[in-house]
């Protein structure tokens, strides 16, 4: 009699806490449904104020399906808001709750959907650091860098054999570029900022080089920026420089010009009829009173004309 | 939802993303008119096509050229005649001419390097030699410094006989005849430009310039390399 029972109140616990259960989920998936309906009318804003309070509860802390609808949603909301940057926290939102939607596991459909957002929200910071490269601002390294490894740890999360080297070497040598420009525009910075900028295009040639030893456009124009560094050196002299000055002037322009040599004919060695090239050498063996190297080139370039 | 996944395309493993990904900036630029022509690869093609079809030129050397827009500019200023014309200033103003030659302008005038000329009367004309104001004169060649007055300094770019001439010219009037030749000094330049570990430098016939009566200037003599 005493067993029966004990079993009757095993049942009756059973059964309180299957309904329990079954009510969770029923009630958990109807925010998620909602929270959906919502995402379909374009409502975000709305769908985020129904799913996010409730996520973390312990209903929703392991449905897959509920991380990937925040996600989404969070991602619709960084699209529509414009927000920007590394940190921008609808775009950080999304990925956190797509990957842990990833981990927690979906149907296949909702996976290829989370893939494919991440992928997008993956280029939105490369396409934000190529935007920032594009108007180059002294300063914004940082943060171009920022969106950049972003975009590297995202790639890699959907897909860790990927090799990115050779985008991690255009970077740099787009910013080296970046900072390159700045150092020709007209408008004028300390000579202590003009020298640090010069520093960080110079490094970031040298990073991208590192990366692509044979990146033709890093080669050329590493060499031009020390050469024309040199070249602007040279201009600040007037009346007022001593003979003294001039000769330590000089001193440090050579420098900069016998270091331009080498990755100027790295250049040529992989393009040898290059016009850019050629007269590059020709210039530098000039500036470098190599009269012989100098007309060599020279020749090289007429020859080169002669025969279009 | 799905709907809603909208701009996502399928990706495609490609060496070239970052073109691709920068085209799809410009593009979006463009549609919130935003694009300049500068960064419309599409405007630069169809400008180059116009060009083309108007004058007839082959696409393929504009395409060349338009290489050079991802790359920095060479700067073109002509290095050595900066150097070269700090170092004239110097000659000019640390030497000591007769005190007949110290009237009137100082004239100092240029031989064959147009470049020397322009950067030398951009920078240097009207300063002050001592008590004169510094006068730039440039010459095409040898013969055309005949009608010249009388002139300080002279730099000769020329070489061997033709240097010799100037030379011969000034014969041992107070004038400082600077070359920039192997065989400068030989053929009766006082000061001559040449290469000592790959920078300007010069040497001088002092005994000759005293022969003229210019006292060269300690200053001038100390850089000297022989």
């Amino acid at each position: 009699m005493s067993a029966m029972k004990i079993d009757i109140r095993s049942f009756l616990l059973a059964c309180v806490v299957v309904s329990a259960s079954f009510c969770s989920s029923v009630w958990a998936q109807g925010e998620v449904d909602r929270a959906t309906e919502l995402g379909r009318s374009g409502n975000w804003a709305d769908a985020k104020q129904v799913l996010r309070p409730v996520l973390n509860t312990p209903a929703y802390q392991t449905n897959g399906r509920a991380w990937f609808v925040m996600g989404f949603i969070h991602k619709e909301l960084h699209k529509s808001t414009g927000e920007f940057g590394s940190d921008a926290p609808e775009r950080l939102e999304a990925i956190a709750c797509l990957q842990r939607a990833m981990q927690l596991g979906m149907n296949p459909t909702d996976r290829a959907v989370a893939i494919e957002a991440m992928d997008f929200l993956s280029r939105s910071y490369f396409r934000e650091a190529i935007g920032m490269v594009e108007g180059f601002t002294w300063g914004s390294t940082e943060e171009i860098k920022a969106l950049y490894g972003r975009y590297e740890a995202l790639e890699m999360s959907l897909n860790p054999t990927k090799d990115l080297a050779h985008q991690r070497s255009d970077l740099s040598r787009y910013l080296g570029q970046a900072h390159a420009m700045l150092l020709e525009s007209e408008s004028p910075r300390p000579s202590a900022e003009l020298k640090a900028i010069f520093e960080a295009a110079i490094g970031h040639y040298g990073d991208a080089l590192k990366g692509n030893p044979n990146d033709y456009a890093a080669q050329y124009n590493l060499a031009i920026t020390l050469y024309n560094e040199g070249v602007r050196k040279l201009k600040r002299i007037d009346h007022e420089t001593s003979m003294f000055e001039l000769m330590e002037i000089q001193d440090g322009c050579i420098d900069l010009f016998e270091r331009a040599l080498n990755p100027m004919q790295a250049a040529h060695a992989q393009q040898p009829n290059r016009l850019e090239t050629l007269k590059g050498l020709m210039t530098l063996h000039y500036a470098l009173s190599q009269k012989a190297e100098s007309d060599a080139y020279r020749a090289q370039i007429e020859q080169i004309l002669g025969n279009r | 939802m799905h709907a809603a996944s909208d701009e996502l395309s399928a990706r495609q493993a490609s060496p070239s993303f970052w073109t691709r990904e920068r085209t799809v900036l410009v593009r979006r630029k463009e549609h919130c008119g935003q694009a300049t022509w500068k960064s419309s690869g599409l405007a630069r093609c169809f400008i180059a096509a116009l060009i083309c079809c108007m004058y007839g030129i082959d696409l393929p050397s504009l395409q060349a050229q338009s290489q050079l827009t991802h790359t920095n500019t060479l700067d073109e200023s002509d290095t050595r005649s900066i150097t070269k014309a700090n170092f004239l200033f110097h000659f000019a103003a640390s030497n000591e001419w007769p005190a007949q030659c110290m009237e009137g302008p100082f004239r100092l005038a240029i031989i064959g390097n147009p470049s020397l000329h322009a950067i030398l009367s951009d920078k240097y004309a009207m300063k002050s030699i001592g008590l004169q104001s510094l006068e730039v004169l440039g010459f095409e060649d040898v013969a055309s410094l005949e009608s010249a007055p009388f002139v300080h300094v002279i730099y000769c770019e020329e070489s061997g006989a033709k240097l010799q001439q100037v030379a011969d010219a000034i014969a041992n009037a107070p004038v400082l005849l600077i070359s920039d030749a192997s065989d400068g000094l030989q053929n009766g330049a006082l000061i001559n430009f040449v290469s000592v570990n790959n920078r300007i430098r010069f040497e001088i016939n002092s005994e000759e310039a005293a022969k003229r009566d210019l006292l060269i200037g300690n200053r001038i003599l100390s850089w000297a390399v022989k």
